[in-house]
């Protein structure tokens, strides 16, 4: 029968459709929770290399415990840190204590020459870019998420899949300022 | 239409295509505009002419082995300006642009150099970033500091290129070629060779002196005047000067073609 051809042949146009919007929103949403996923690996990774920033530098900056004490704190913080929001406050607070004891290290020059120091700052400003570059890529990867599901098709499906537009992730200030040391 | 609708109309697609034109510029002036893919893959980009041909030829030869044998990529681009854009981003971008590197493994690297800026940097591909840490980067850079400030750039940047290739292979387990070894250790043989000549001239100015004082000696004892003359030779060291070099896009791999990797982010950046 002609029709019923034609039916069944419509349907399993709509079901290989709805199929494949389906996919497309939820591999966008994952695709975001893997560059999240990315963007705490980086500040981990930072966050391990502090504990040993702080005893390399304790010896030689021993007036400066208050500004080590911020470090070790901020970090603190970061471990702690569970929303996205207060991720990034706390990154920003790390970043802002880090900077300040870079400061402070200039005017210690024994410090500066020690080589583990020097290999420490490289590896601290290689993960600091890591993270720049992790939060560019999650914020492109909601950008793409946000524009499927507030255009069409992607509006259906994600009102029933029940996914909302994510914020991006907002670099305060102080975070873009990424602390150098001129050697 | 009537005339009220027909302005309604026309002002609204207006307003789209405005809107169209803002993303677009957003899109635009979020990534800084980078030098373009080059048709054929390239090892060596010099763009600003700080290469020789010669090094360029080796250069490319390293990386065509080091591609052959891991598919790794390791690139060196040098630019004259980087345009206000931060050596950062221009260096993320291009590489991910290109693609540098296996799509799969991430194994790229890209030492960019901007002339003008007075900056360099090594973006490595997250494959490779257990052999060439971050440190490590940092050390290679450090390395081309002093001959770059002399201006001395070429026979810098073929060293700095063998450090990094001689790593790849070290992330792999495999085989580094003789060739690459040799370039590596090219600093460690002009120490050698600087050495070598310092302590001829040593030698040659305490036999000098000895031997002055041995005439002065005779000269005391027996009364009668004569000099003795002992010429030390000054050695020389041919400096690049002045040739031209020429902006060669090197004998890139033939046949070969950027992998697609991708960079993290990863590396380190300096200035001379």
């Amino acid at each position: 029968m002609k029709g019923g051809t034609i039916l069944i042949g419509l349907f399993l146009v709509f079901c290989l459709f709805f199929g494949y919007q389906y996919n497309s929103v939820k591999s966008a949403r994952l695709n975001v929770d893997a560059a999240y996923g990315q963007v705490e690996n980086q500040m981990q990774r930072r966050a391990d290399l502090i504990p040993n920033l702080v005893n390399t530098v304790k010896g030689y900056m021993k007036h400066e415990e208050a500004q080590i004490k911020a470090v070790t704190d901020a970090r603190a913080r970061l471990m702690n840190a569970g929303s996205p929001e207060e991720l990034g406050a706390a990154d920003a607070e790390l970043t802002g204590a880090l900077g300040k004891l870079i400061a402070i290290a200039e005017n210690y020059p024994d410090l500066k020459a020690n080589t583990q120091f020097t290999e420490l700052m490289r590896e601290i400003s290689g993960t600091e870019n890591r993270i720049a570059v992790a939060r560019m890529d999650y914020n492109e990867a909601i950008r793409f998420y946000n524009i499927k599901i507030q255009t069409f098709p992607g509006t259906f499906f994600a009102d029933m899949m029940g996914m909302r537009p994510l914020p991006q992730f907002r670099a305060e200030e102080k975070a873009k300022e990424v602390p150098q040391v001129a050697f | 239409m009537d005339r009220k609708s027909l302005l309604q109309s026309r002002s609204y697609v207006v307003g789209i295509i405005l809107m169209l034109l803002i993303a677009l510029a957003a899109v635009v002036a979020a990534a800084p505009a980078v030098l373009p893919k080059p048709a054929q893959m390239t090892y060596v980009a010099d763009t600003a002419a700080m290469i020789s041909n010669e090094d360029a030829a080796k250069i490319a030869e390293m990386g065509r082995g080091l591609d052959a044998a891991t598919g790794a990529q390791v690139v060196v681009v040098t630019i004259s300006s980087l345009d206000g854009a931060s050596i950062e981003e221009y260096a993320t971008t291009l590489f991910r642009n290109w693609g540098i590197g296996d799509a799969e493994k991430n194994n790229g690297v890209l030492l960019l150099i901007a002339k003008e800026d007075r900056k360099f940097r090594i973006e490595v591909g997250y494959g490779l970033e257990g052999a060439i840490t971050d440190g490590y980067a940092g050390s290679v850079l450090d390395g081309m500091k002093a001959d770059f400030k002399s201006e001395n750039y070429s026979e810098a940047i073929v060293v700095a290129y063998a450090k990094l290739t001689q790593k790849a292979y070290e992330e792999y387990g495999a085989e580094v070629p003789e060739n690459v070894k040799e370039e590596a250790d090219a600093s460690f043989w002009s120490i050698l060779l600087g050495a070598a000549i310092f302590f001829g001239l040593m030698a040659l100015l305490v036999y000098a002196v000895w031997d002055t004082l041995k005439g002065i000696l005779h000269l005391l004892s027996s009364g009668h005047l004569f000099s003795d003359s002992v010429g030390g030779t000054g050695a020389g060291r041919s400096g690049n000067d002045g040739s031209k070099w020429h902006s060669s896009g090197g004998s890139g791999g033939s046949g070969g073609s950027f992998g697609g990797g991708r960079s993290g982010g990863g590396g380190a950046s300096g200035g001379w």
